[in-house]
């Protein structure tokens, strides 16, 4: 019953979350300059390991390669999957928002690193690049996305007598 | 969550990965032709005379229609971002305490004959979201809401319906009265 309540809020949720991601004042004011500077920290990293690269708006380039930072590559999906899936399970708010917050910012970071890698990949091999950006890493994000769930939901969320997880 | 506790899992979802991986690539073609074919019998239902031709040219499939002229653009789909759940699906399966006993593989089993239609009807969605807006003549027959619903449709797949899936069925049908938790927390006695 716990397990099935869970799921049905998750969906819920998810289906919510992307209603909100898709107003189109969402994508303007928050989603497009989020993914703009999500960009910029990736061109900024990638310059700090000596490939100099430029940026505009959400394009990162090279003289033989370039990259366009698009939905599906600023962890939106990840971290929608993430709060819908917190969200859905019985924890105080303050954990809630623990979780929230410092997994968002967990797989930004991983993000980062996947978006950078993906400018290598394409730079040196571009089947590579095809492979991790078509499978590898869309993969990897939610399983960090889901990793970092179910350490929220054994380590944080179960605390001050919180019931089971899910 | 000590290492110890964690490490099991974590090295069976590498084999997951791996395993995973191996399928989704080695089986894309036959796969890839199942699909378009299906979807293709399937749009067939709400045409008369048929004239979806869906071709699977190895990377995508190819959208034809018998009443657009030949020499037009032919918008292609790309499987792979309808199909690679398949991987996270296998992953969250390899996590449990055991992978090869013959429940867990049943139970991974019913999850790829569930994930099949769902993959149909994404690509059924895809290819109506093509005649809404990509087919000129055609695409006028759409109103906006139908083109609006279609785009949604595919958008909310690729988003976030692609990974829910495989998540909600391996929620669903886990064995474990707490099926998140119960493979990461057992090791170290238990969390609740």
């Amino acid at each position: 019953m716990q397990r099935k309540r869970f799921i049905i809020h998750f969906a819920v949720l998810l289906l919510l979350g992307f209603v909100i991601v898709v107003i189109p004042a969402v994508q303007t004011h928050i989603l497009q300059p989020f993914t703009e500077s999500l960009a910029a920290a990736s061109a900024g990293l990638l310059n700090a390991i000596g490939h100099e690269v430029t940026r505009f708006g959400t394009i990162i380039s090279s003289p033989t390669f370039a990259v366009d930072v698009r939905h599906g590559c600023n962890g939106v999906e990840a971290a929608l999957i993430l709060v819908a899936a917190i969200l859905a399970t019985p924890a105080r708010w303050r954990a809630r928002l623990l979780g929230v917050v410092g997994g968002f910012v967990i797989l930004q970071t991983v993000n980062l690193v996947r978006i950078s890698s993906l400018y290598l990949f394409g730079f040196y091999d571009r089947e590579l690049f095809d492979l991790f950006h078509s499978a590898v890493w869309q993969v990897l994000i939610i399983l960090v996305a889901f990793g970092i769930f179910v350490f929220w939901s054994v380590k944080i969320a179960p605390r001050r007598d919180t019931p089971a997880a899910a | 969550m000590r290492l110890g506790a964690i490490l099991p899992p974590l090295l069976r979802g590498v084999a997951g990965f791996a395993l995973g991986l191996a399928i989704w690539v080695g089986l894309t073609q036959p796969y890839n032709r199942l699909l378009a074919g299906s979807a293709e019998r399937l749009l067939w239902l709400f045409e008369d005379p048929n004239r979806t031709d869906l071709r699977n040219d190895g990377r995508q499939v190819i959208v034809y229609r018998a009443d657009v002229r030949p020499g037009s653009g032919r918008p292609g789909i790309p499987l792979y971002d309808l199909t690679f759940n398949v991987i996270l699906l296998t992953v969250l399966f390899a996590f449990d305490r055991r992978p090869l006993s013959s429940r867990n593989v049943g139970l991974y089993l019913l999850s790829l004959a569930i994930l099949f239609p769902t993959h149909v009807l994404a690509l059924i969605a895809w290819v109506q979201e093509l005649y809404a807006t990509r087919f000129g003549s055609i695409s006028a027959r759409y109103s906006d809401l139908e083109r609006s619903l279609w785009a949604n449709a595919v958008f909310f797949y690729r988003l976030v319906g692609q990974f829910a899936i495989p998540l909600i069925l391996r929620w669903s049908l886990a064995p474990e009265r707490e099926p998140i938790r119960a493979d990461f927390s057992r090791s170290q006695g238990g969390t609740g």
